[in-house]
């Protein structure tokens, strides 16, 4: 562990960039921007609201999983498709 | 050996992965008595959430990558079992604290920001932190575009055709015609396992 202290001090502005970019080429609004203007601070920004974005698609999509699997409604094909696939 | 040398991975594995242990948790789930019952909604809408979270930090790689160490940390704590590993994280805040300075002070305010949603960022080093995050970033999109939650979102009511594979095993399958074009049929296909599974949406 101590070994971790000489190796962070090393870490360059490029590594960073490079990281920067990476993080770019993941977040689906920057890809079309790939004019190369990008500055590392908009990516953080929009990283960090693409995050928030799938965070909020997991709590609607567990809502409607939520209430699907509570169905006490045996004739419906939803339910009988979630019954099949969880048994 | 210096730090560049190092060569970032971020692999995710296959969607078939995050199928399966999000299926396999959902059926415990089900499995418990309380869990059907219609009036305690918002604690199943949390145990599912709960449960989609733990089963992607599992499917993506366990213990080996910190936000999803941190992620089933957390959830072991919710469920109060022991927890291990506290005293590292003080340590690597401390050093993280140390390197802050010489940081553009601009990049410190986003990346604070973004250590509020990695799971596990407030002890992570800024370059760390970026090479988590895309990790995470490709398992969230992983867990919700193309694994479980989309064949059920196809389910939950889009009325377009589509056909959709989790596996890529699939040797042979059939699809019944059915009378009623608004009938959805589901069928399960697997060479052994449970999981292979094929969706199609009428």
């Amino acid at each position: 562990m101590s070994s971790r202290r000489s190796r962070q001090s090393g870490i360059s502005d490029d590594q960073i960039a490079n990281l920067v970019t990476k993080l770019q080429h993941l977040i689906p609004e920057l890809r079309r921007r790939r004019s190369g203007k990008v500055s590392a601070s908009t990516v953080l920004q929009e990283t960090c609201n693409y995050i928030r974005n799938l965070h909020r698609e997991v709590d609607d999509l567990s809502d409607r999983l939520s209430e699907l699997l509570a169905s006490t409604d045996d004739n419906s094909a939803e339910a009988a498709i979630i019954r099949s696939l969880l048994n | 050996m210096a730090s560049a040398d190092k060569p970032l991975n971020t692999d995710v594995p296959e969607k078939d992965v995050f199928a399966l242990h999000f299926l396999q948790s959902l059926s415990n789930l089900r499995r418990q008595h309380t869990f059907n019952s219609p009036d305690k909604t918002n604690h199943r809408v949390n145990k599912i959430k709960k449960a989609a979270y733990v089963s992607m930090a599992r499917a993506a790689g366990g213990t080996n990558r910190l936000w999803s160490r941190a992620l089933l940390r957390r959830a072991a704590k919710e469920n109060n079992r022991v927890v291990g590993l506290s005293r590292r994280n003080k340590r690597v805040t401390w050093l993280r604290r140390r390197s802050n300075n010489r940081r553009d002070p601009l990049e410190e305010k986003d990346a604070e920001r973004l250590r509020n949603l990695v799971p596990g960022g407030g002890a992570m080093e800024t370059s760390k932190l970026m090479e988590e995050t895309a990790h995470y970033i490709k398992c969230l999109s992983m867990q919700l575009g193309k694994a479980v939650f989309e064949s059920l979102k196809c389910v939950l009511g889009v009325r377009s055709c589509r056909l959709f594979t989790l596996s890529n095993k699939l040797k042979k399958f059939t699809i019944s015609p059915t009378a009623n074009p608004s009938r959805n049929s589901c069928l399960v296909l697997s060479n052994g396992m449970k999981w292979g599974l094929c969706v199609a949406v009428l």
